[in-house]
């Protein structure tokens, strides 16, 4: 267990009025290094443990996480809103969603956070594409791009990176959406609820690393089709 | 009338009578009902005089009676299946509402409990 007497001395540092939001499957052998990576500069971290098998969400605790546990399986999109739904309960001002592969930075999301209270953002949205730290790879590459022309065509906003899993929403804007896609496809539902809300948002340049971890359990090609189906069929 | 025309008439008032009994559904269920009524008499006038499914067909520019039940039971079908997809996807979203109310109740409780001491699942601030 985590000391609190020396959070609460930095509590500026700790990020008290935010929440970071992690989407959990299966990830029991690398989730405890990315939320003890994230709790010295974000105090507040709650894991969506999405009906894992392997105890994901034991380790997530041990590590100082606090933990939700979906009863069933529901999707990363279903795991999100979980996330964003317990924050607001607890009168979170902005939500960090963070993926458990251990593929974003912490520095790219105190960045973020900052940048959304100096210039008064609802929404920062973590881009890959906005520098070249990201290596993501020829085919990879296609299918990113590919999901974030959708996504523009059909949210009518201009990014470069649609299914990133680092962002910052403030809770305003969190209030005004709900995702429904279940699965994936809720990477571009996101944009497009949170476009409908007309609220100021930006992009962040950030660096995805791609580990041989994060490469195997990444989406597939073939999950991008499902992503389109997702979206086009509702 | 036929032994086989027998046995379709019987299977086509089991089926409307299940249909009648155990339509899903409230707002629709009067017209369903009625919907399913009216098949089973078409059915039987369709059973019972075969050539005048044949006059339908040939209204419609369609060659026998059996060509049009085909072309029919396949429309049919397809809007069975989309129906059923439609119903399951709204059946799935109730369940994440569900499951998610399940969820951040037992995250509230295990919470208050750790915070009143009683034990400690959660890494929480100490209660003062």
């Amino acid at each position: 267990m985590m000391p609190a007497s020396s959070e609460s001395a930095s509590a500026l540092q700790g990020h008290l009025d935010t929440w970071v939001v992690i989407p959990l499957y299966n990830e029991a052998s690398i989730i405890g290094d990315v939320v003890r990576q994230l709790r010295p500069v974000f105090t507040n971290v709650v894991c969506i443990d999405d009906g894992s098998s392997d105890g994901s969400g034991a380790v997530a605790r041990a590590a100082g996480a606090h933990v939700v546990t979906h009863p069933i399986n529901m999707g990363q999109g279903a795991a999100l809103q979980t996330g964003f739904e317990y924050a607001l309960e607890r009168n979170a001002d902005y939500v960090v969603t963070f993926d458990a592969d251990g593929q974003h930075r912490v520095e790219d999301a105190e960045i973020m956070i900052g940048r959304a209270r100096d210039e008064n953002l609802a929404v920062v949205y973590g881009s890959r594409f906005l520098d070249d730290r990201t290596k993501p790879g020829i085919l990879k590459k296609i299918v990113l791009k590919t999901a974030v022309t959708v996504t523009n065509w059909a949210t009518h906003t201009r990014l470069t990176d649609a299914h990133n899993g680092l962002r910052v929403i403030r809770a305003d804007a969190l209030r005004r959406i709900k995702l429904k896609q279940d699965r994936m496809a809720h990477g571009t539902e996101i944009v497009v609820l949170l476009g409908r809300t007309g609220l100021p948002y930006a992009e962040q340049p950030v660096e995805v690393l791609y580990t041989d971890y994060s490469r195997a359990k990444g989406q597939s090609l073939l999950n991008s089709v499902n992503i389109l189906i997702d979206l086009v069929i509702r | 009338m036929s032994v086989f025309q027998f046995l379709l008439i019987a299977g086509v008032v089991a089926a409307g009578v299940f249909a009648v009994k155990f339509l899903p559904g409230e707002r629709s269920l009067a017209l369903k009902r009625i919907f399913a009524l009216l098949f089973v008499v078409a059915a039987i006038f369709a059973i019972v005089f075969p050539n005048s499914l044949t006059a339908i067909a040939h209204f419609f520019g369609v060659g026998r009676g059996t060509d049009l039940l085909l072309y029919v039971f396949i429309i049919m079908t397809l809007l069975f299946a989309v129906a059923t997809v439609r119903a399951k996807a709204r059946s799935d979203a109730r369940v994440t509402n569900l499951a998610r109310a399940v969820a951040l109740m037992e995250a509230r409780i295990l919470e208050e409990r750790s915070t009143k001491g009683l034990d400690d699942p959660t890494p929480e601030e100490p209660s003062a």
